[in-house]
This record gives C-alpha cells, structure tokens and sequence, in this order.
C-alpha cells in the first residue's frame, strides 16, 4: 500500500480507530494484523518472507540470551547473519552477481549463459533484514534485552510506517516503546500530521514534479540540450531528496501520531558542508547503521591512517550495494569513500588557506556546501543512470556546455515550475533553522491552522496524483 | 479527556476544513484574475483581446512552425497563433469558434493539421478558462476522466494545476513569440537516421472536428488554410504511409487542398527535434509561405500539392 494512495487512505483513519480503541496485547495485534494488512497489499506472498525473517531472529533471539557460551551466542548470532544476509543475497543480489560472473567469464571467452533466478524484490526487504539483523547484533552485545513476546518483536520487525522504506529502526529505540501503552496525546497527534502534511508536500507536490523531467533526461540524453541535462541532474537531486525525507517524514509523523518517536533521518543534508557533515544528515537511519554495524567493527579510525581510508571506503561501497544490485551504485559508494578520503586528506589544508586568506566564514561556508552539493549531484548521476554508457553520455553532455542561455533549455514551462518548488523549498528548509517549527505548531493555533491549510494547498495546487512511487522502495 | 477539550479540537477541525475550502475558493478566484491578465494567448483570446487577422491553429508544431512576430511583420498585419502542445484538432475547434465569438472575425484561418492524430492528453491544461467557455467547460466535462471532475468539485485550486499556470507567469505581455530556440543535437540526428518512420494517426473524431471548422469557415466566408508543416527531413524521408495519411486526410475534409511543407526545409539546424522546427526555421519558412500566396486569401491552392524533396541534408 502506498502512503499516496486512496486504499492508505482509507486504512489509515480505520487502523487509528482501531489502534486508540484497544490497549496491551491487542493493540499489538491491531499494529500486526495492520502492518500486514498494508505490507501484502502489494503481494501476498510477501509476508512469508518477513514471517520467515521474523521467526528465525524471535528464536535466534531468545538462544542468544539463554546461552551462557559466548561461542554459544556467536553461533546463533551467525545463524541470524547467515540467514538475514542470505535472504538479501538471494532476492536481491543473486542475479547481479551471477550476471557479473557471466560478463566476466565471457570476457574470457566462456559463453555458457547462466540460469537466472525467477524472482522478484520484496518490497522494503533491505530495511527490515537490516532492523533485525540490529536486534541479533544488539543482543549478542548484550546491549539490549532480550525479547520473549513473539507478538510484540513481529510488530517491532512489521510495523508498517517504517516497513517498506525505513527509517531504520532499530530495537533499542522501538522495542521499549512497544512495551507500554501509548495513551493518545494531541500534542503528539498534531505534531505528527504536521510532519506527515509536510511529507506529502515534498513527495506529491515536489518530487512528483521533478520526476518527469528527469526521467525524461536519463531516458534519452542525447535529446536534451547540455544545459537541460544538467538541470535535470540538479533536479534529480532534489526529487531523491524529497521523495526520500517525504516518506520519512511520513512514517515519523504517523509513529508520532501514535505515539511513537522514530528519531530523525533527515537533516537538510544540502546544506552541509563537508562529507562527513552530509552523512551525518542524509539518510541518517541507515548511515549511522553503517557506522554501528561496519564501519566500527572493522576498527572505525583507530588503526592509522591507511586503515581508516580501507574502512570508510569499505563502507561506502557497501552502503553503495546495499542501495541496489548494480555496478552503478556501487560505483555511487566508491565516489562517497572517495570525497570521504580526499576530504580528510585536503580539509585541513582548506581550513588554513582560508585563515590565511583571511576569507570570511560566510564565504568560505557557501563555497564548502556548493562543493559538497555539486559533487553529492556528481554521483547521484551514476546513482540514477541505469547504465554506466548512460552515467558517461550525460556526464558528457553537461561538460559541453558552452554557455548559459534560457534559450538552450527545453521544457521551459516543466523547468519552471520545478524551480520555483526546489527555491519554496530552499527557503523554508532555511526559515525552518530559525524557528522552532514544533512549537510553532503546537503553541500558536492560527499559525499552526494556517500552516496545515497551506499544506493542502500546496498539494492541490502542485501535486501529481499518478500514484508515484517512492524511489527507495527498490531498495 | 475532558468533554471541553473535545468540543475545542473538533472546532479546531472544522475551522481547518472550513479555511481550506474557503482558502481553497479565494485562491483559485485569484489565481483566475491573475492569469486573465497575463498575456497568456488563451487569455488573450478569452478576453476578446485577440487582433483579427490570421488566426493559426495547432499542436505543438503548429506553435514552433509559425512563429507569430515574424510573420505579423512580413504580413504588416495582425496574426494571433493560438497553437498549444498536443492540442488535439477536437479542442481546436472549441478554440476556433470560443475565438469568433469573442473577437474580430479572422482574414484567414490556418490549421496546421497534424493534430488529427492527437488524443486528448493536454486538455487538462486549459482549465482555468473553463469559467469563461461554456462550450469548453462542456469539452471538458466530456473528456476528462471522472476523477478530475472529483477533484474540481472538492477543489477549485486544481484547475491551476497544470502547464497553463506556469505559461501564464512567464508570458510576460505576450506569448505569442513562444517558440523552441535550441537547435537538434547530431545525436538526435544519427537516432533519426537509423529508426524507421512512425506511422501517422488520424483520429477519426479529430478529422470530423476539422471538418466542421472548414464548414464554419465558409459559412463566414472566412477563408481556411490546412498544413503540414516541416520535418526533420531524415525522419520525413522514412515517414511510411505519409502520402495515403495525406490523401485519406483530405478525403475526410471533403477534398480540400493540404499545403505540404513537410520537405520544405532541409537545413537541419532549422529543427528543435525530429518533428518541430526552431526560431531559426520558422524565419526560414515565413518568407517561402509569403511568397507562396499562402497567406493570401485570393490564392485558392498551393500551385504543386508536392513539394519537391530537399537536394541534401547539411550538417548542423
């Protein structure tokens, strides 16, 4: 089921009559049979997959907790890894690497074609293999306790907000809230339809009309002028940004709606100023994973130099698999590990020209975030492109611009409509820096009516309404 | 919960739902105004502003093949190009008589005619004049899918919702120079020379429009031109069942003469894209139309219906 669509529209209102009605264990039951009810909307047959994920991690759960061993609990914990990653490598990966084998035999001459798997990708299956592989690494570190209520960790692995395309979250954050009734809060509800208002902006209205336009370009480059192609990189840019944070906006507003916090995974990550600064503000569920989970455990920036390099670009590549089954975006990781790398190996040379240069702060920060964006747009071309010719051919058109005339670009209208969005945007991603936006929702009613109406609006006036989907459910 | 407090935020409900109707009326009443005095071509014509003169109808290649301010000058007189992208033939004759209705009858009424084979992908684009046209309103009504007309019952603001909104706010004074200035890649080119032709479509309700429109024409005795202005000539070249679409076009129009420019520009960086021509090859183009008779109304017919083939393509 989609957040933007009539049949969630139609769930929602019924599973938060449902959902205030019960209290304890059938609550529970009401997230569940909800969760699944929204999740084999798309395909039935989904829901052994996670009953499978849910069931061997509940048991390897309660194993790890029982064995006093820790070569014991180290066994289990490999059982969940095995069998979590398997499920990912099976759905998800098994035809990319048999491709990649196949192309590399033949180069050799080998011509024997491979069998295909006839499968599809599970939706959202990326994100909740990672939230319990969490629950089985959390354990084993014994950092948080045990689940016993198989119920209770179904829901925790199922609950339908963050199911198909995160936030990520992991067992010590929600496994607690799920252990008590949640009362309803108004202030909490409208704090939450806020945030789920302004999801719905960003996705319908903002990344809905990018979309095409885009599209357009990746599909047939060759078509467009060079100064439309690089519009329409700028553009993609900002339609994975808002189709993204949109839907985690959506899934936080709704948890907090029911009176749950899911944290933040998004931080105006276009404003940051350096690479490590961007990770700490895009996609923040599933970078601060990566760190938790990999990066660290291959020992972080505690072995020197050369390691710290090997780690983060370990990291990065895998951050890069983890997104999809193609070269292109594991070439998308090797570009982040790479702006990572430089960025420590130039930083501090930046910082002691512009003290030397005595270049003022406000400069010096414009210059940083415009690098950082023109190079984070560098790489989402090969995040976007579905081939590397693909990547090559726009990555060309852009470098033949020879100058920056209106009249070099195609689809004027379509182009200025989606600038006057990304500047809307822009500017109340800036106005939201300097006020407190929850309290101006919950303390000011007028403002806070005004600020929902103009919500709506925003959605009537600019909204696609082709039931788009968000571009990270194929992760 | 106290009974207050419940009382409170189902108010609070209803003011929101109250404002955003409310809003949602004033906005679009606003919308409405601001768009009608743009010099937006529609809004042009829908408020009576239109000049008399050569009235030209079309789709998109109507719109990039007769570029307005060229030929009002070589003319010295009034022409109003009331072309829109993927305007099917249907919508145009909505548009040919809302136009007689509101302004000077004109001299002479041009069609480009490609837009037979046009569905009616764009007519929602024009609903922010539905309030001016009854006879388009109806249009509307008959061809958009029921849930739009949901949509326009709970919403008056998604009338403003498309294309038209935005050509509205950067026409300036006048759109009627709107006209595609890039000139085509040689990749586009190469595309054009390795694929075939696609076939061309005739709608036969579009061809039933176009009837009408002559028949209304004559009855004013204003008199019509119908054209088919130029292609990439690569793509023309391999344009398969061209002359049977031409010939079975003008049977449907009870023989009336088609002016082919399809071949008549063979420099290829007078082309936008395979099927539009740019401001380059409409200044191209109006000085052979002029010198045609085609703007004039005592020339009954193009002198050959066959324009002859361009000699070579140039590179761009």
């Amino acid at each position: 089921m989609l957040f933007n669509s009539v049949p969630f529209l139609v769930f929602l209102p019924l599973f938060l009559a449902a959902y205030f009605a019960t209290r304890g264990t059938a609550r529970l039951a009401v997230c569940l049979a909800g969760s699944y009810l929204f999740y084999g909307w798309w395909d039935w047959r989904f829901l052994g997959l996670i009953a499978v994920s849910t069931g061997v991690d509940y048991l390897v759960g309660l194993r790890i907790a029982a064995a006093e061993a820790q070569r014991t609990k180290k066994a289990w914990l490999t059982l969940s890894l095995v069998s979590n990653l398997g499920l990912l490598a099976v759905f998800k990966y098994f035809n990319f690497f048999l491709d990649s084998v196949y192309r590399a035999t033949g180069f050799f001459g080998f011509s024997e074609s491979p069998a295909f798997l006839a499968v599809i990708l599970p939706v959202g299956i990326s994100f909740y293999t990672f939230q319990t592989l969490s629950y089985s690494i959390d354990l084993y570190r014994g950092s948080i306790e045990v689940e016993r209520s198989l119920l209770r960790f179904a829901t925790y692995v199922a609950f339908f907000p963050q199911l198909v395309a995160g936030p990520i979250v992991r067992a010590s954050l929600l496994l607690p809230q799920l252990r008590r009734d949640h009362p309803f809060l108004w202030s909490g509800f409208l704090l939450g339809l806020g945030q789920v208002l302004l999801g719905y902006v960003k996705k319908v209205a903002v990344a809905d009309s990018l979309a095409p336009f885009v599209d357009r370009v990746f599909d047939a480059p060759e078509a467009f002028t060079p100064l439309s192609v690089l519009i329409g990189v700028v553009f993609y840019a900002f339609q994975i940004y808002c189709d993204f944070s949109g839907y985690s906006d959506i899934a936080i507003g709704l948890a907090r709606m029911l009176g749950y916090d899911f944290g933040v995974n998004f931080d105006t990550p276009y404003f940051s100023k350096s690479f490590s600064d961007f990770w700490t503000r895009w996609h923040i569920s599933l970078s601060s994973w990566l760190r938790d989970y990999l990066y660290i455990p291959l020992g972080g920036n505690r072995g020197g130099t050369l390691a710290t390099y090997r780690n983060l670009m370990i990291t990065m590549l895998l951050g890069g698999l983890w997104h999809g089954a193609s070269w292109n975006f594991v070439f998308w990781g090797f570009l982040h590990g790479l702006y990572l790398v430089v960025q420590r190996l130039l930083g501090p040379g930046y910082g002691r020209l512009v003290e030397r240069l005595r270049v003022p702060g406000v400069v010096a920060g414009g210059l940083q975030v415009a690098a950082v964006f023109a190079l984070t747009c560098f790489a989402w071309i090969f995040f976007r492109s579905p081939t590397f010719a693909t990547s090559w051919e726009v990555i060309g058109q852009i470098a033949s611009i020879g100058r920056l005339s209106l009249a070099d670009v195609q689809l004027k209208v379509v182009v200025l409509k989606g600038f006057l969005l990304i500047g809307a945007l822009v500017s109340l991603e800036l106005w939201s820096k300097t006020v407190v936006l929850p309290s101006l929702v919950l303390e000011r009613p007028v403002a806070r009516t005004l600020a929902f109406a103009s919500a709506l609006w925003v959605i009537v006036l600019f909204g696609t309404f082709d039931g788009g989907q968000f571009i990270y459910f194929q992760f | 919960m106290a009974v207050g407090d419940l009382w409170g935020r189902i108010g609070w409900g209803l003011a929101l739902v109250a404002l955003v109707l409310a809003g949602d009326r004033a906005l679009a009443a606003g919308l409405h105004a601001a768009v009608m005095q743009t010099g937006n071509r529609f809004a042009v014509l829908y408020r009576g502003d239109a000049p008399g003169g050569v009235l030209i109808l079309g789709n998109s290649r109507g719109v990039n093949t007769f570029h307005q301010p060229t030929l009002a000058e070589l003319l010295d007189g009034p022409v109003f190009n009331a072309s829109y992208n993927g305007m099917s033939t249907e919508l145009s004759e909505v548009v040919l008589y809302d136009y007689v209705e509101r302004n000077p009858d004109p001299e002479l009424v041009v069609i480009e005619v490609t837009g037979v084979g046009a569905d009616d992908d764009q007519v929602r684009d024009f609903l922010p004049f539905a309030g001016e046209s009854e006879r388009l309103r109806d249009y509307l009504s008959a061809t958009l899918p029921p849930r739009v007309a949901t949509a326009r019952r709970l919403f008056a603001l998604y009338d403003y919702n498309g294309e038209m909104l935005y050509r509205s706010l950067a026409a300036g004074a006048s759109d009627q120079g709107t006209i595609n200035r890039y000139k085509i890649s040689p990749a586009v080119i190469a595309i054009a020379e390795e694929q075939g032709g696609e076939p061309m479509r005739l709608r036969p309700e579009n061809a039933a429009a176009l009837g009408r429109m002559i028949a209304f024409c004559r009855e004013r005795e204003v008199p019509v031109r119908l054209v088919i202005g130029p292609y990439l000539p690569v793509f023309r070249s391999k344009m398969d069942g061209y002359d049977a679409w031409v010939a079975e076009l003008g049977e449907a129009v009870g023989g009336a003469p088609i002016w082919d420019y399809s071949r008549a520009i063979d420099d290829v960086t007078a082309f936008a894209d395979r099927v539009h021509l740019n401001y380059r090859g409409a200044r191209l183009l109006a000085p052979r139309l002029v010198k045609d008779g085609f703007f004039d109304p005592d020339v009954a017919g193009p002198a050959s219906l066959a324009i002859p083939p361009p000699t070579a393509s140039a590179s761009p």
